[in-house]
């Protein structure tokens, strides 16, 4: 394999829609960790909700708004019984709630009595729940190359997906940086520093605490949107690696950020291809098989977040009198 | 013996990698209910068949009881999908199905006749997405227990082996220890599968004790890896995510005293013992010490243990690959004990895991040691002020935790028939949910959280789909949140 391929795969994840659909789950939460605080394990949870939201009306024939609709509400109802548990208890709480409620969902999904529903383990595959998205596309058929990367227009992982996704990032960003700054933002960011002196200020902090977990989760079941239309709904690949990635996505850019989740994901996601590549294109297979080199990426992706958070809990952005991890 | 069915085996595997052995209960509920075939979709006779997301296969190759290929036999296949096709020069034949669902193999029975085969259908479940079900061998002539009257009763070769024998190639019925199941289903087992079919549904009672008693063992083992993961909490404030990698490193230790080393089974076990314990004091002096030392939050440090908890993962993954690692490679005899299948490693096990968290019990109630870690989990503070050495305490729990965990992967390993890179893993939300049940940071309520969690896990597939069943222990722990939570023998406090 030649360098050239490897930059271009590289790059190539710069602007795949993997990376915006875990730049959207990323902000989601920063709103909920970030901005208030909020130890959410369970953010892949969001994220299946909202494609199983997406894509089960969409094989039912729902059109595009509908069904949209469907993955946000599903995601504001799970946020509501979560919360309504959990948020007046301390962090451990909300941190194994979510985490157990995200593997429930999962465990529910994958299912071979919800077949009929949700496709079992196998999930739902992308002739169901994309064509009308691709059909909304304004872009001509066949393929475009801009730069390095060609795609097509608009079937499956395509230049169309990629539009809307990363223009998705873009107004998501900017809400979140017109919350951050606003009156709202500014009792959440009270919240995370010491709920206690909120509270005695007379705010309800239980309520600004659900506010907050609703929005972000909201931004994760978009994120799952996104994460599903270029390849299938499969329970398993929402499982609690997602979160895991998220939360590394988020502590590498610097939570309580407004550009720290987008630079997370593609730094994340540029490295990680990059260093997975060359590890396949320098190291003959027989010494180290394939699917050793993607374990190994994993084992880079754990060690960068121990090592995040022990030398660097503020991330590349972030400041380290923001983000002090009060619980 | 016309046991070319599938082999009956009873449930008692706890672990999604395992669930092959209920699955294969449930096909022979489903071969019950459903009577009637549903029409064909859409399966395709192909020349071979490598199973993806999209398709599982059924293939095999027919030859006679002396091993010899026959050619040109239709095989029909039926059930969820059907198709036919002919087997090739070398007897091999594959269909590519694109349901899960339970399918019948048929081939002529004059044929079976002609070439003394013991049998001229049998039946396998496809599941894509289930690693060990997504391709079905079926071979006759092994079902023939009339050629040398000696399989009849040999465990693991009676006709298909459920399709989950690791199987590339068909011959591979019977190796228990990598397809992962819990070869478990003794002669008896599977000579009674039959008539029992009938019965099996109005044998709920049986199935209850047996559930319940599967329950209770995997709440042992659990209880092993949680109490000490509570010790932790309660001295530290730490969940750690890590700790169910410290359960699947006393496994593969196991594994490799046993398999790789070739020692003897008690001295692996206490090989493996004795690294999980020198990984908690490696790690405690090197991560978790000097992160208290610089007042790092707990909540700071959990996300450290995910890190840690990726990373050791795939480092076991990377060097020992994503199949199930054996510990034991021979099947031990099953005896029943009044409504009960068991065998005698399992009580073992089970006799083990007790003695183990007794042992724990006297020692954080009788001992010095002991009541200064139960005044560190109090109030760390306050025991400092009184002259404990809380570092000295926190050093020990870590040691004593790991070894533990170590103890209760080796345990495991053995009841389940294996260990694999992710085992501990899957088990982590169970000890959490085992945990926050008892109380976090109560020694004895982590016993008997995982006691109550084992027992719903294995319970709950009486009644709700076996896929299901971890799911139900953990709207356990959601529900007694909105009760009562700070778990079972948690003090009421204000936590918020």
């Amino acid at each position: 394999m030649d360098i050239l391929t490897i930059i271009s795969n590289a790059a190539g994840e710069l602007i795949a829609p993997t990376t915006a659909a875990y730049v959207l789950a990323a902000i989601g939460l920063n709103i909920h960790f970030g901005m208030t605080g909020l130890m959410n394990m369970g953010q892949a949870g969001f994220m299946l909700l909202g494609a199983y939201g997406f894509a089960v009306t969409q094989s039912m024939g729902a059109n595009l708004f509908a069904s949209i609709c469907a993955a946000v509400a599903l995601a504001v109802i799970y946020a509501l019984l979560l919360g309504i548990p959990t948020l007046k208890l301390g962090p451990d709480y909300l941190s194994m709630v979510t985490l157990a409620a995200a593997e429930i969902i999962r465990i529910i999904g994958r299912s071979t009595s919800m077949t009929n529903l949700t496709g079992g383990s196998a999930g739902i595959s992308p002739q169901d729940f994309t064509t009308q998205f691709e059909n909304l596309s304004p872009l001509p058929d066949g393929s475009t190359t801009f730069l390095l990367w060609t795609y097509s227009n608009n079937i499956a992982n395509s230049w169309w997906l990629r539009i809307v996704a990363w223009a998705l990032v873009i107004v998501a960003t900017l809400l979140v940086w017109r919350w951050f700054h606003s009156p709202w933002g500014r009792v959440l960011k009270g919240i995370r520093e010491d709920e206690n002196a909120i509270r005695s200020l007379g705010k309800n902090v239980t309520k600004y605490k659900m506010e907050s977990l609703i929005l972000g989760g909201i931004f994760g079941a978009f994120a799952g949107i996104i994460f599903v239309l270029p390849r299938s709904v499969q329970p398993d690949s929402l499982g609690r690696t997602v979160t895991f990635y998220t939360w590394t996505i988020l502590l590498l850019g610097g939570a309580a950020t407004i550009f720290g989740p987008i630079l997370g994901s593609c730094l994340l996601w540029v490295l990680l291809t990059f260093v997975k590549e060359t590890m396949r294109g320098t190291i003959p297979e027989t010494l180290i098989s394939s699917n050793q080199v993607e374990a190994l990426g994993w084992v880079i992706v754990g060690v960068a977040l121990m090592c995040l958070v022990i030398f660097r809990p503020q991330g590349l952005l972030g400041d380290r009198k923001e983000l002090a991890f009060n619980a | 013996m016309t046991a070319a069915t599938i082999r009956c085996r009873r449930h008692r595997s706890v672990l999604p990698p395992l669930t092959a052995l209920a699955a294969a209960l449930i096909a022979i509920l489903m071969t019950l209910t459903i009577s009637q075939p549903t029409p064909a979709i859409a399966a395709e006779s192909v020349a071979t068949c490598n199973p993806t997301a999209q398709n599982g296969c059924v293939n095999g190759i027919l030859q006679d009881a002396s091993k010899k290929p026959i050619a040109g036999v239709t095989v029909t296949l039926s059930g969820a999908e059907s198709a036919t096709t002919q087997t090739d020069a070398n007897g091999k034949w594959a269909f590519s199905v694109t349901a899960d669902g339970t399918y019948t193999v048929t081939i002529d029975e004059s044929v079976a006749k002609k070439h003394g085969l013991g049998t001229n259908t049998a039946d396998v479940e496809i599941v894509k997405n289930s690693f060990d079900k997504q391709r079905g061998v079926v071979r006759f002539d092994q079902s023939a227990g009339s050629a040398g009257g000696s399989s009849d009763s040999s465990n693991g070769s009676s006709g298909t082996s459920d399709g989950s024998s690791s199987g590339d190639d068909g011959g591979t019925a019977g190796t228990n220890g990598s397809s992962g199941e819990r070869g478990s289903s003794s002669a008896h087992d599977t000579a009674d599968a039959t008539d029992k079919l009938s019965a099996t549904l109005a044998n709920i009672g049986a199935r209850f004790w047996q559930q319940l008693y599967s329950g209770v063992i995997f709440g042992l083992m659990l209880g092993l890896m949680s109490v000490g993961m509570n010790l932790v909490y309660g001295t530290t404030r730490l969940s750690s995510f890590s700790h169910g990698e410290q359960v699947t490193l006393g496994g593969l230790m196991a594994y490799v005293g046993t398999q790789l080393l070739h020692w003897p089974l008690v001295i692996s076990a206490v090989f493996a013992v004795a690294v999980g314990a020198l990984t908690g004091w490696i790690q405690n002096e090197l991560v978790w010490a000097p992160l208290r030392r610089k007042h790092v939050g707990p909540m700071q440090q959990m996300i450290v243990t995910i890190g840690l908890s990726m990373a050791l993962q795939y480092l076991f993954q990377f060097f020992f690959g994503g199949d199930i690692k054996g510990i034991t490679k021979s099947v031990p005899d099953s005896f029943a004990l009044g409504p009960i299948t068991t065998d005698a490693p399992t009580l073992i096990s089970a006799g083990l895991a007790i003695v183990v968290i007794i042992g724990i019990t006297l020692f954080l109630y009788k001992t010095r040691l002991g009541r200064a870690t139960r005044a560190v989990s109090d109030n760390a503070a306050l025991a400092a002020a009184s002259g404990i050495n809380v570092e000295q305490v926190v050093r020990i729990v870590w040691i004593l935790s790991c070894a533990m965990a170590a103890l209760s992967g080796v345990l495991l390993g053995i009841y389940l028939n294996g260990i694999s890179w992710n085992t501990g893993a899957t088990l982590l939300l169970l000890m959490f949910a085992a945990v926050t049940l008892g109380g976090l940071g109560t020694a004895n309520g982590a016993l008997v959280g995982s006691l109550v969690i084992g027992i719903v896990a294995d319970m709950s597939s009486l009644i709700i789909p076996n896929d299901m069943r971890y799911a139900s222990a953990l709207a356990i722990l959601i529900i007694v949140l909105l009760v009562r939570p700070q778990g079972i023998f948690g003090k009421a406090q204000r936590v918020g």
